[in-house]
């Protein structure tokens, strides 16, 4: 018995031994196989995945470049904050951590818990972004579990300056992407460039090496110097201020600009926000409303109409014109005056603002002429400052005027314009007849910008805007519709303009009026110019320009004058000394 | 023989440990970089918190209105920027424009 099953047993074994040989040798033969597959076949593919585990490309932010005003005042500039992240997928107590970020953070426990809780399995998740040092000492103090939580270096904008010129400056969201005005606009020149290096990381994600292979260190960005000044600006913003509290408009814009150069010293708007806390602001806020708001003109337009009248000698200075005792029949429409004017000089049609008076010199100069003359002075289109948003104001081509748009046009009607398009113009006439492209940011940024701001259109000739400016335009201020922007020591030059507010259809809006009122300082050598636009006052049904936007404006130019130390005429300011003695006595 | 591989043996530990050396002053040199682009980082941010801080101290709008009304004590510069006199004082002409000049 036993002999046979030895027997088997030797026959079995080779049988046996060549089976885990083979099933050995099969093994190795699979291994070989994949061993070639790994380091031949697909080594390429292989080496560059273990690369991309093992190496990490880190962008290392570029800090944004500040924007100052023309003296160097900080109006934004930049912070090194740190943001703070969750790794979800390595915390298993997420209410915890929660509860405990929560308290130091001022978020809510039950909102985070559930943000966490619902990516559970996500290696990265934002909790507050740009934290305070107070938060980030509060955070580390918290011993959280290593490796579920990280801080990010970010970049925090700041507007040092709060409110001031908010709209001008526009901001930088979350993610560093400039909206809105110089933000906007100079994004790539103010943001610089990132950087990039590259990292070794080990088994757990941990950096072990900074790699010397193709580092680039971030590029900062460039300073942008605006024109604006913050005293000048801050005049504006308070005028502005005083504007909503005491006739409680809609909204309402102002401008200072010097006439010689086209320098925006100040636009300010109403509403307004501040950049440093985006998230309180109004949707009506962020509009500037300076570039991209567009009223009728009324009769603030009346001067560019006249000077050209003027200039082409179609008008004559010493003529007068019959304003039919403030009613005027023009083919089927009867136009009126506010008060019942007879013969008035071209001088008094401008400084008594007839209506009438502007629209017989609108049958003088004919449609080309009146079209021709709103052209040259800028209207219709972009002024060309460097702010996003402007718009181009409307200003209907010839073939769509009609024999109403003859008396409606000089009167500042059948037009539209933004405030710097009508500051704009003025300026024009301040300096001389030189039509200019305001600029909002000084000339040595870019040798582009300040060739363009150079180039000038010639509107009307030196002497024509002089007179203009002196005589009619003076006299507004003097004894006219602008009494209230005389300024003791200056001889001021202004107009006032009244007009209705435009509907979106097209028409207009019965019982709302826009107010307005530009001036200037002094008659002698226009250094400042400024403009007020008050969009529907609402207090004691008052919408008078002379009456609601004249103080403004004249209290915005009081003021820069004296701060920018243009001098005041020495006898005009002994006068008003005699005159308040006269008043004492 | 024993020598001969003695000393090719010792010059083989002197290259790796010159080598070990200088991969270390590498490595140090690379460290202190580092170390001062941080503290250039740090700097950097700290000049430009000071100069933020500076700014909102000094910003017109904090300091106008009480300058118009008297309540900070004016101190003339030693050297001031412009030497010409302002006619009229900043906060002298106080009176609402409209009256007759």
């Amino acid at each position: 018995m036993s002999n046979i099953q030895n027997n088997r047993e030797a026959v079995l074994h080779p049988v046996r031994a060549r089976l885990v040989v083979t099933i050995i040798g099969l093994g190795w033969l699979v291994l070989s196989a994949r061993l070639i597959q790994l380091q031949w076949v697909q080594r390429d593919k292989f080496a560059v995945k273990a690369e991309q585990q093992r190496e990490l490309v880190e962008e290392t932010p570029a800090r944004p470049g500040d924007i100052l005003d023309r003296q160097g005042r900080l109006l934004a500039t930049t912070l090194a904050t740190r943001s703070l992240y969750l790794v979800p997928a390595k915390i298993s107590e997420p209410r915890q951590i929660a509860e405990a970020l929560s308290s130091v953070l001022g978020l809510s426990p039950e909102v985070l818990t559930e943000k966490i809780a619902g990516n559970s399995q996500r290696q990265f998740l934002w909790v507050k972004r740009r934290l305070t040092e107070a938060e980030v000492t509060g955070v580390r103090k918290l011993m959280l579990p290593k490796g579920a939580w990280g801080f990010r270096d970010e970049y925090r904008r700041e507007y040092p300056q709060g409110v001031v010129a908010a709209q001008v400056i526009g901001l930088r969201d979350i993610d560093g992407t400039g909206r809105g005005g110089i933000e906007e606009r100079f994004d790539s020149t103010l943001r610089g460039q990132s950087g990039k290096r590259y990292v070794a990381r080990d088994s757990r994600g941990h950096v072990i090496e900074i790699l010397d292979k193709d580092q680039q260190a971030p590029v900062a960005g460039q300073n942008v110097r605006l024109t604006l000044d913050v005293v000048v600006q801050l005049y504006a913003e308070r005028e502005l201020d005083q504007v909503m509290t005491e006739w409680q408009p809609e909204s309402c814009s102002a401008i200072v600009i010097d006439p010689k150069n086209g320098d925006v010293l100040a636009m300010a708007t109403r509403p307004t926000f501040d950049p440093n806390r985006p998230q309180e602001a109004s949707p009506e806020s962020w509009k500037n409303r300076a570039i991209a708001d567009i009223y009728e003109p009324g009769s603030t337009f009346k001067p560019m109409i006249v000077s050209y009248g003027l200039d082409q000698g179609v008008l004559q200075r010493d003529e007068s014109f019959h304003c039919q005792n403030g009613e005027y029949r023009m083919g089927r429409r009867v136009l009126h005056d506010h008060h019942r004017y007879g013969l008035l000089s071209l001088t008094d049609v401008l400084v008594k603002s007839s209506n009438i008076g502007m629209a017989k010199i609108g049958e003088r100069m004919g449609n080309e002429q009146l079209e021709k003359a709103a052209t040259l002075f800028g209207f219709g289109r972009k002024t060309g400052i460097e702010l996003p948003g402007e718009l181009p104001g409307i200003l209907r081509p010839l073939k769509k005027w009609t024999s109403y748009s003859t008396g409606s046009i000089p009167m500042g009607h059948e037009i539209a314009t933004t405030p710097l398009q009508l500051i704009t113009a003025h300026a024009a006439l301040a300096n001389g007849g030189e039509l200019l492209r305001p600029r909002i940011v000084l000339p040595d940024q870019d040798d582009s910008l300040s060739a363009m701001s150079r180039m000038t259109i010639s509107t009307v000739s030196r002497d024509t805007a002089q007179w203009i400016i002196e005589h009619p335009m003076r006299e507004v201020v003097e004894r006219g519709t602008g009494k209230k922007a005389r300024i003791p020591g200056y001889h001021v030059f202004g107009k006032t303009g009244t007009a209705q507010c435009l509907s979106a259809d097209g028409g207009y809006v019965h019982g709302k009026y826009i107010s307005s009122f530009v001036c200037g300082a002094p008659v002698e050598s226009p250094r400042l110019l400024t403009l007020v636009v008050v969009n529907q006052s609402s207090v004691g049904g008052e919408t008078f320009g002379g009456k609601v936007a004249a103080p403004a404006a004249a209290n915005i130019l009081r003021q820069a004058l004296v701060y920018l130390r243009i001098s005041p005429d020495d006898q005009l300011i002994r006068a008003a000394a005699n005159w308040k003695d006269d008043e004492l006595e | 023989m024993f020598f001969r591989f003695g000393a090719v043996l010792s010059l083989i530990v002197l290259v790796a440990l010159t080598g070990t050396a200088i991969e270390k002053q590498i490595l140090q040199l690379k460290r202190a970089i580092t170390h001062q682009q941080y503290r250039l980082d740090v700097l950097l941010d700290s000049h430009v918190r000071l100069r933020l801080e500076a700014q909102r101290l000094g910003t017109p709008a904090s300091l106008l209105g009480p300058l118009e009304r008297g309540e900070l004590p004016l101190e003339r510069p030693t050297k001031p920027r412009r030497t010409d006199a302002r006619q009229i004082p900043a906060n002298a002409l106080n009176q609402p424009s409209g009256t007759p000049g």
